[in-house]
């Protein structure tokens, strides 16, 4: 049976975008780009949902040149970046590190752990070790991109997104991930089954 | 705004039909809140839902709460009041700002929102890992315990026990 497309599992939470990319840039040490907060979102939202069919964020995912791309939280960061090149103020959580080539963001104000799930957590490390890391290689972001387009689940699930020209599909996202996680089967059908409530 | 009931369509799987949600959790500052939805229980949707999580070896009250909704909301002329499955193994926490967009339907009486509440406690405690933050469990477990005041429920006849929770060593 063809499932119908869900390209939103549940509206953007920006509280909950700026939690988790706060406690992680705290938790490493790591001020955040746009490219590796919009990176972290999709993987934290993909984790959650493939383990417990619920994202930690929310929002729709678009497929965009560079890869998969959440759009609440593209707008909620170009509106930082606008109020800031326009009056030089900072968004409320984030203090801005202009490079001169890019900016990146530092928190100002970090969550505690407990004000995640383990669920959560466990998501926001899979999700950190995937992204993050891999970009401080000398051929990183090349690499990043390879993973996003095409050498993951995710990069599948944004393939077919793109050829269609429409957000990307849980559907599809799991289904992905199936093939690539032999032996799971049942679960990742449970999951899709969860998904409609 | 919590025990306030909304009507919203929160997920695309709703096809822009929305359910009600019961805001079970609000967070400070005006930030974001959590909500359990509901479905008629004659739902096909939701039926599979129940019979995916009996599989996966959930019991029923860890699944939903069963009440008939025209008992413990006084729903606006025209709008159907009916027998539902709450899902409480379904939470989510989204933005005021979300569910204020929705449609106010009324407050849910303190006797329907505390079945909806502990039972929501007791699904959280069996779910390993759990869905919510000890933050969030704490403060549902304070509100509980202020419906059980209001509803004149005995302490410990409600609430599952009080476990630690921890994330473990960082």
């Amino acid at each position: 049976m063809s499932a119908r497309r869900i390209s939103q599992l549940q509206p953007f939470n920006e509280f909950r975008f700026d939690d988790c990319m706060a406690y992680l840039a705290a938790k490493y040490n790591h001020a955040l780009s746009t490219y590796e907060m919009m990176k972290l979102h999709v993987m934290i939202d993909v984790h959650h949902t493939l383990n417990n069919a619920m994202p930690v964020i929310g929002g729709d995912i678009w497929p965009f040149v560079n890869g998969p791309v959440p759009r609440g939280a593209k707008h909620r960061v170009a509106d930082w970046i606008k109020r800031y090149e326009e009056a030089g103020e900072a968004p409320e959580a984030f203090e801005i590190i202009d490079r001169g080539d890019r900016y990146q963001f530092r928190p100002k104000q970090v969550p505690e752990a407990d004000d995640f799930s383990e669920s959560e957590l466990a998501a926001m490390e899979l999700a950190w070790q995937e992204v993050v890391p891999p970009l401080s290689r000398p051929e990183g972001f090349a690499e990043s991109q390879q993973f996003f387009h095409n050498a993951s689940p995710i990069g599948e699930a944004w393939d077919k997104a793109w050829k269609r020209g429409s957000a990307l599909d849980w559907n599809e996202i799991i289904d992905a991930y199936a093939v690539a996680l032999p032996g799971r089967e049942s679960h990742h059908a449970n999951i899709k089954t969860l998904l409609r409530i | 705004m919590q025990g306030g009931v909304y009507h919203l369509a929160l997920s695309d799987v709703d096809e822009d039909k929305p359910h009600l949600h019961l805001v079970v959790l609000t967070f400070s500052g005006n930030r974001d809140c959590i909500v359990v939805p509901a479905y008629s229980t004659d739902g096909p949707a939701v039926n599979d839902f129940i019979q995916t999580c009996l599989k996966s070896g959930m019991r029923e009250d860890e699944i939903y709460a069963r009440l008939d909704n025209a008992k413990y909301l006084t729903f606006p002329s025209g709008f159907p009041a009916k027998e539902a499955y709450w899902c409480i193994s379904r939470p989510r926490r989204v933005a005021q700002s979300t569910v204020l967009s929705g449609r106010f339907l009324g407050t849910m009486k303190p006797q329907g929102v505390l079945q909806i509440v502990s039972r929501l406690l007791a699904s959280l405690q069996s779910h390993s890992p759990s869905l919510l933050s000890p933050k969030a469990v704490k403060s549902l477990r304070n509100y509980a315990k202020s419906l059980m005041i209001e509803c004149g429920v005995a302490d410990g006849s409600v609430l599952p026990p009080e476990e630690p929770q921890s994330h473990g060593p960082s």
